[in-house]
């Protein structure tokens, strides 16, 4: 594992017993296409749920709703108490020691859209540069392009090398006088690379140049903790961290954070509203505007308490000898090509098989139960970068098994006979 | 395993394969670009038009079986045919999609093969894309309107 996980391991692990993780995801006892058992390989576009993340979003509609921050009555004081927990909670699972830089957002996506925005309003001139990777997620090129266009600022970008890890020299080079953001992605959803994101955070604050950080697919398979990294901004989504869908964290230093006009308006991020001018709420209700995804915090709440009651180190290791076996077996058959060989990699594998599409690997792998994610993984520039269009994906969590594995290659096989 | 060998049964299959089609067209008079924003596949259909009907046609297309299959298909069954006759020809694709129409082979031809995808909504759009894409080349000339029968 790379030394961010090492380094953050807890010290006295407890064990990590896959048998019992896979009973708490009830959705693994379902058949789908004809009573064919769910092998679910597809992770890394959105994890599944504990048994208790469930429960507590049930337990929150029928019990506990109200809506935050504006009632008197009792349920609306319980509610706000435990919307504003899952903040403290947030802020102490990604190291962050002041929690109103916490900012509950839709998802990854909108995380990096409010940074943009802000980048676009507040920083961005003309002539500016912003570096991203040949890697990055659509969600991580697409609102900086918006944000270059409205502010006359340009795009760098870090390529990508033959194994599928980034080019650091290159990078060296395009870090110049003219980078006001660097903006990357911790681990590549087509890959599985994982990127040195200490190094390159911190050759990029000796150059006086803020990052953001997206860890949509990094905070599920490894402990990423600000005290360590020292990212500007992160993001993540909660429902690839087993959490509901909806609800995401960007954590942002205050200092960039305050200097970003409101990103949305409306209800509940106000101080004043008057006709002659309106004046806002600090960070962060400034960012949160109308009601929130209540009940989307406190399942996500419940999904990081999940997640922190198992031993991190023990479950990386456990997916990366699922993910490396996987790798393996797939070496070995013949006429598949693995894309993406990057030094330090976790969660998933891209492949394609001779000449068969993805989309065709996909659906006959559906056929018997296997849900593999199949296309571009909203990865065009890279898959490009690669001479393809389209990949198959398996992407592995705590819950899967051995069996999983062997269904897929199996699975393959009988693919490669069909085709 | 019945569903997958509907869905890619001898017609798709064959069509998948198929050369005949393929290819730019040195005649051609109008051509569009279709892509499938889900997954990046991409086709492009040319077509030589003329007195309101499709004298040839030929695609290039980077992408899944279905998706070479139909336009293959649409090709073969296409040419020769009035521009005006697309429209309907998609209505019975999508029908046959959404099972609103039982597939008869005597009456639909190679065309109720494409039928094998109903059961996938997420390849709907792989079945669909060449016959959208040829709409979009049919609606970029004004040879439409000069149709005689």
């Amino acid at each position: 594992m790379d030394n961010a996980t090492q380094a953050t391991a807890k010290a006295s692990p407890a064990s990590f017993d896959p048998v019992a993780v896979r009973a708490d995801f009830p959705i693994l006892n379902e058949s789908v296409r004809n009573g064919k058992p769910l092998v679910y390989l597809d992770s890394a576009a959105t994890a599944q749920k504990p048994r208790v993340v469930i429960q507590r979003l049930q337990d929150y509609y029928a019990r506990e709703n109200a809506n935050i921050h504006r009632g008197v009555h009792f349920l609306s004081e319980q509610a706000t108490e435990a919307y504003e927990s899952v903040r403290s909670k947030t802020a102490a699972f990604m190291g962050v020691a002041d929690s109103d830089e916490i900012i509950f957002v839709k998802g990854a996506t909108e995380g990096i859209n409010l940074v943009a925005h802000g980048f676009a309003q507040s920083i961005l001139k003309p002539g500016d540069q912003i570096l991203l990777t040949e890697m990055e997620h659509h969600a991580n090129i697409v609102p900086w392009q918006l944000a270059a266009e409205r502010s006359g600022a340009s795009i760098k970008v870090i390529p990508v090398t033959d194994d599928g890890d980034l080019d650091l020299a290159a990078f060296n080079r395009l870090l110049g006088p003219k980078t006001r953001l660097l903006a990357f992605t911790h681990v590549s959803n087509a890959l599985g690379s994982i990127n040195p994101a200490k190094a390159m955070i911190d050759q990029a604050h000796r150059a006086g140049v803020p990052v953001l950080l997206d860890g949509a697919q990094s905070f599920p398979h490894m402990e990423v903790s600000h005290r360590e990294l020292d990212w500007d901004f992160a993001v993540f989504s909660g429902h690839k961290l087993f959490g509901p869908t909806g609800i995401g964290v960007l954590h942002g230093k205050r200092e960039w954070l305050e200097r970003f006009p409101p990103y949305q308006s409306g209800g509940d991020m106000i101080e004043r509203v008057r006709f002659e001018g309106t004046t806002f709420k600090s960070i962060p209700g400034k960012f949160e505007a109308g009601t929130p995804h209540i009940a989307g915090v406190i399942g996500l709440g419940a999904a990081i308490d999940y997640v922190t009651q198992l031993d991190r180190q023990a479950a990386a290791e456990y997916e990366h000898r699922l993910l490396e076996l996987a790798r393996s077996g797939l070496e070995q058959s013949d006429g598949v090509r693995i894309i993406g060989n990057a030094a330090q990699r976790t969660g998933a594998v891209s492949f394609v098989i001779g000449d068969t599409h993805a989309h065709d690997i996909g659906t006959f792998l559906d056929a018997d139960g296997i849900a593999i994610r199949a296309g571009h993984h909203c990865t065009q520039p890279l898959l490009a970068r690669f001479g393809l269009a389209a990949t198959a994906r398996a992407s592995f969590s705590i819950y899967n098994n051995e069996d999983d594995v062997q269904r897929l290659l199996a699975g393959i096989e009988r693919l490669k006979r069909f085709f | 395993m019945d569903d997958l060998q509907t869905l890619y049964q001898a017609i798709i299959r064959q069509h998948q394969k198929e050369v005949r089609w393929r290819g730019c067209l040195l005649t051609a008079n109008a051509s569009a670009e279709g892509e499938n924003p889900k997954c990046g596949d991409q086709i492009e259909v040319h077509a030589q038009i003329a007195e309101g009907t499709f004298i040839a046609l030929r695609f290039e297309a980077a992408g899944c079986a279905l998706l070479n299959a139909s336009a293959s298909i649409m090709c073969a069954r296409m040419e020769g045919q009035t521009l005006k006759s697309l429209t309907q020809q998609i209505t019975v694709i999508q029908n046959l999609l959404n099972h609103e129409t039982t597939p008869d082979l005597s009456e639909l031809g190679e065309l109720s093969a494409l039928a094998g995808a109903a059961p996938y909504p997420s390849r709907h759009r792989c079945v669909l894309l060449p016959w959208e894409t040829l709409a979009k080349v049919r609606n970029s000339t004004s040879e439409i309107n000069k149709q005689t029968g």
